[in-house]
């Protein structure tokens, strides 16, 4: 860190902020600990005759290797830039030397917890195209060397890469300010908690209270004994008591939607520079991504019944990333308005840019097949339910297969899709609405895919590859599917933008 | 052009037509305003190149190795170890070995047939599946990078694979196996080259 006081160009190695070395220290130990806590029970609990003092002597012994270790390690990480390329050297006992060309960088990302926070420094990672291995972070550097990197960064990356983005390179890498579309506070994150998809939290929820029933099972404590012994009734308090359950149980969703909203957006501010966005937020860390314009490859945004009502929906942008669709690659902005999204839309593809675009449906054998299947397998089901003399699992089974069918048949009724010259929208959901959007050059291969019934019935589901994940147009008529697909191959060949 | 092509590229595979399209395009209800539909190029009717015969041959050879392999383990547990199970249920095993290997065999005879690719000047085109068809296009400004290669098995038959890489993750990657090493490594060649000319474009 002091070296990197006169030099600005970074070509002198540049160590961590010294905070790292606390950092590094803790890690080590949560390491060793993790690594060793067995051997440390099973003394604890057996080994009384080595006596106490041997104990802490053994203790201070591994703390003081552990911060020598941690120590060395901090002198020994260090990072310097070459002609082409960032050098990063690391190791204790065996050096590492990392080589990343400038025009290899994908992201430069910053992170702060309250430790970070304390001391003004940033945890600093950078992401590589390519390999995922490649990626590599600074537990700690001043926030300050961390802006100046990721602008000499930019600017050497732009220097390797000059086809990514003409001129002016100086005046944009220089201006890093921001204009905020949209910020949230804590009124804002209650009503966005309150309306998110509390099914998915419900579903952790009985993920868990059936391991805690499963384990008190398994030490044989027997919760109808515990609870009928204070009841009388049979079939009345039974009854109440699910009706209880199931409130309690909707409470304990809705709040645990509600906590997880607030600790991921608490204080969310949604950026804007002149090449990207970029996303703000964290209670306990804060955490910096950004999604640089061209690195966009497909936008979505989408809402539940209960987000209809108040009017609020789901954006999602969804970065190229080296790891397969990676949620950490895409940025999700919960409470959007319909204006932030068609600002978002425009900014990236231009106003006008779905004009013209006609929405087809897709072929209702997508719902007769699917919905088909399904209702056959869950009315088979419940016929042996009824058979086997289990009325209240038939019933159960029943209702969800009349769920599940309605589900189908609500999917196959949204889903609509269209393009023009540039884009390609596709529309669905099944109680919300979901809308996903991509310009057709960001498309990195098509394939048309048939199974046997649709082969009989002239159909074919088209699957387009994009670098964040594939986007599917189930069940269209197979001619037009290949007429798509011809269309769609031409306008990549005939397209020479850069899709990233 | 594909002509053209396949001299440059010096395949030396008989032309394989794919069933006729028993449709006329010209009714097909589909909008697309701005570009005359008609004169796009049409994967429908690109003339594919079947894979190298060796490849089926490799493959029934593999396939009725490992059935050998299996039958021959089953029938020593049933008659040297006398294993209890099938002592009394091998014959039915055996039984359920052999339907499998017929099926397996069916599977891969019949399935190579629906195996074939196609190389224009812009894309790669492959096809597959004999039930779940699928047919997949990687445009060559596309393609990240390229491989040819060639396995211990692959090398007793004279086959190699070509693989194409593009970013749109595993499912969207070409691996087309039965070429002949020198075609796999001709096809890469052409592919490097095309790709490296719109990268300059």
């Amino acid at each position: 860190m002091k070296r990197s006081e006169h030099s600005n160009d970074f070509s002198t190695p540049t160590r961590q902020s010294m905070v790292a070395i606390l950092m590094i220290v803790l890690k080590t130990y949560r390491v060793l600990v993790r690594n060793v806590w067995p051997f440390l029970l099973l003394f604890l609990v057996k080994g009384e005759g080595l006596g106490k003092n041997h104990w802490i002597f053994f203790l201070i012994g591994a703390a003081l290797i552990g911060m020598v270790y941690s120590i060395i390690n901090y002198f020994r990480y260090y990072f310097y830039l070459d002609k082409e390329e960032l050098v990063i050297e690391s190791g204790v006992l065996k050096r590492t030397k990392m080589n990343v060309p400038f025009d290899r960088i994908q992201t430069i990302n910053f992170e702060q917890n309250i430790i970070h926070r304390l001391f003004n420094v940033v945890r600093l990672k950078i992401d590589t195209a390519g390999s995922s291995k490649a990626e590599f972070q600074f537990q700690a550097i001043d926030s300050e060397i961390a802006n100046r990197l990721r602008n000499v960064l930019l600017a050497k990356r732009k220097m390797a890469n000059p086809t990514i983005e003409e001129s002016k390179l100086d005046i944009e890498v220089k201006e890093t300010s921001y204009e905020t579309i949209m910020q949230l506070d804590l009124v804002d994150l209650i009503k966005a908690g309150a309306v998110e998809n509390h099914l998915r939290s419900g579903g952790i929820i009985l993920a868990f209270l059936y391991w805690i029933w499963h384990n008190l099972d398994e030490a044989q404590i027997n919760i109808e004994d515990e609870v009928g012994s204070t009841v009388t009734s049979t079939v009345g308090t039974g009854v109440y008591l699910i009706f209880v359950l199931a409130i309690l149980f909707v409470f304990v969703a809705f709040l645990v939607s509600m906590v997880k909203m607030i600790i991921t957006n608490y204080d969310l501010k949604f950026l804007r520079s002149k090449r990207g966005f970029k996303i703000n937020a964290g209670l306990f860390t804060k955490k910096d991504t950004s999604a640089l314009d061209h690195k966009i490859q497909v936008i979505s945004w989408g809402d539940n019944p209960l987000k209809k009502l108040i009017g609020i929906k789901d954006l999602r942008l969804k970065q190229a990333s080296s790891i397969e669709l990676n949620k950490k690659s895409s940025i999700r902005v919960p409470s959007c308005s319909e204006k932030h999204i068609n600002l978002v839309r425009d900014t990236l593809y231009g106003k006008g840019a779905t004009d013209g675009i006609e929405y087809n449906p897709i072929d209702k054998r997508y719902f007769y097949r699917n919905g088909g299947i399904l209702a056959l397998l869950l009315t088979l089901l419940t016929s042996l339910l009824v058979y086997f003399n289990l009325p209240m699992q038939a019933t159960i089974v029943g209702i969800v297969g009349v769920v599940l069918v309605f589900t189908f048949y609500l999917s196959y009724k949204k889903k609509r899709y269209g393009f023009n010259q540039e884009m390609i929208v596709i529309k669905g959901g099944a109680y919300g609405d979901k809308t996903e959007m991509l310009p057709i050059y960001k498309i990195q291969s098509l394939s048309k895919k048939q199974t046997p019934y649709q082969r009989r019935n002239e159909l074919a589901n088209l699957v387009i590859y994009t670098a964040s994940g594939k986007v599917a147009i189930p069940y269209i008529d197979d001619s037009v599917a290949e007429s798509i697909f011809d269309t769609f191959l031409y306008r990549i060949e005939s397209d020479n933008k850069k899709w990233m | 052009m594909r002509q053209y092509i396949l001299n440059y590229l010096g395949v030396r595979s008989t032309i394989y037509m794919q069933e006729a399209p028993n449709k006329q395009f010209a009714e097909i209800e589909f909008s697309n305003h701005q570009l005359d539909e008609t004169t796009l190029p049409r994967v429908a009717y690109i003339e594919y190149s079947p894979l190298e015969k060796n490849l089926l041959k490799a493959n029934l050879i593999w396939t009725t190795l490992f059935f050998t392999i299996g039958i021959a383990i089953v029938l020593f547990l049933q008659y040297v170890i006398k294993l209890d199970g099938l002592v009394n249920y091998g014959n039915w095993v055996l039984l359920g070995l052999m339907a499998l290997f017929i099926l397996s065999a069916t599977i891969t005879y019949f399935g190579f047939f629906k195996k074939s690719y196609a190389i224009r000047e812009k894309d790669i085109i492959f096809n597959t599946g004999l039930f779940w068809r699928s047919s997949t296009a990687i445009p060559f400004n596309r393609v990240q990078h390229c491989e040819v290669s060639i396995g211990p098995i692959d090398r007793m038959f004279d086959l190699s694979e070509l693989k194409v890489f593009t970013a749109g993750g595993s499912n969207s990657d070409l691996k087309i196996e039965g070429l002949r090493p020198d075609t796999a490594n001709r096809l890469k060649d052409y592919i490097v080259n095309k790709t490296g000319i719109d990268e300059e474009e």
